[in-house]
């Protein structure tokens, strides 16, 4: 029993781990070199990589649809492939509706090898090659050199906020376990 | 705009939620204290006697009214913010 506990307690560890690094914000110094849109097919398998239904991007018959992408090269040589879809009212809570804008601003940002135009992107979200699924941009920064790293201080802000809601609802559950929910007295 | 009627609805049903369950809490914590400070008062009268009930039901009017009871409206603002600082923050940078 004990060792079932743990090995829980480890499953949901990791669950929360990788729940929030999907979730929270993460900024990448890059340099864009492509912009466009393209149909993608959202299957059952990678629907929930992507954003909800009727949040802005049109989805055909055929279940695909015409998502806005952005190529980038890394400073170490390597691409990466953003989507910039609008996440809309509904989860997770970006309430991004300005993808067009972000595009538009992603394609005036393009620049070549020989005069890089370094940029921060932020985004949230995985790259899985495999399941075809592209971390959200939410939002690009330009910078002046390709060594600079920004903090990325919304996702600092959002896990202290979580710490401190973690040890309120902690407290309230001893005193809640303590006294009851107040109607009933301490000998 | 159904989809962000429901997402005010959502927002409004935790932020109750929470609020209730902090409520509790606070005057729990309260209920508490007073009752160690009346045993300080009255170390010949020990345990849970009808005097200190009294003395805590007494001592609990108007703490609705109190600022630590106030504070906790906050829990009704926040969120909002927070909300309304992500939309800002993302949509008009």
């Amino acid at each position: 029993m004990h060792y079932l506990k743990v090995a829980v307690g480890v499953l949901f560890g990791i669950a929360v781990f990788l729940f929030l690094d999907y979730a929270l914000p993460s900024k990448n110094t890059v340099r864009i070199t492509n912009t466009y849109n393209r149909l993608t097919s959202v299957t059952a398998s990678n629907a929930i990589f992507y954003a909800s239904e009727n949040t802005g991007t049109v989805e055909n018959a055929q279940g695909q649809r015409d998502v806005r992408f952005i190529e980038t090269v890394r400073p170490n040589g390597k691409v990466f492939v953003y989507r910039n879809e609008d996440t809309g009212w509904i989860w997770p809570p970006y309430f991004k509706y300005d993808s067009a804008n972000l595009q538009a601003e992603a394609t005036n940002l393009r620049s070549g090898r020989n005069d890089p135009q370094w940029v921060s992107i932020t985004a949230y979200g995985w790259r899985l090659a495999w399941l075809s699924t592209y971390p959200n941009a939410v939002s690009v920064d330009t910078l002046s050199d390709a060594n600079e790293r920004p903090r990325n201080w919304a996702a600092s802000i959002v896990c202290i906020v979580l710490l401190v809601l973690l040890v309120l609802i902690w407290r309230m559950w001893a005193q809640f376990q303590e006294r009851g929910f107040g109607w009933r007295r301490k000998a | 705009m159904a989809a962000f009627l429901r997402l005010i609805l959502f927002l409004l049903i935790a932020e109750w939620v929470f609020y209730l369950l902090l409520r509790i809490y606070i005057r729990s914590l309260r209920r508490e204290r007073l009752e160690e400070i009346w045993d300080e008062r009255h170390p010949l009268m020990p345990g849970n006697t009808p005097a200190r009930r009294a003395f805590v039901r007494r001592s609990m009017i108007g703490f609705d009214k109190s600022l630590r009871s106030r504070l906790l409206l906050l829990v009704f603002v926040l969120p909002n913010l927070a909300v309304m600082g992500i939309i800002y923050w993302i949509n008009w940078q």
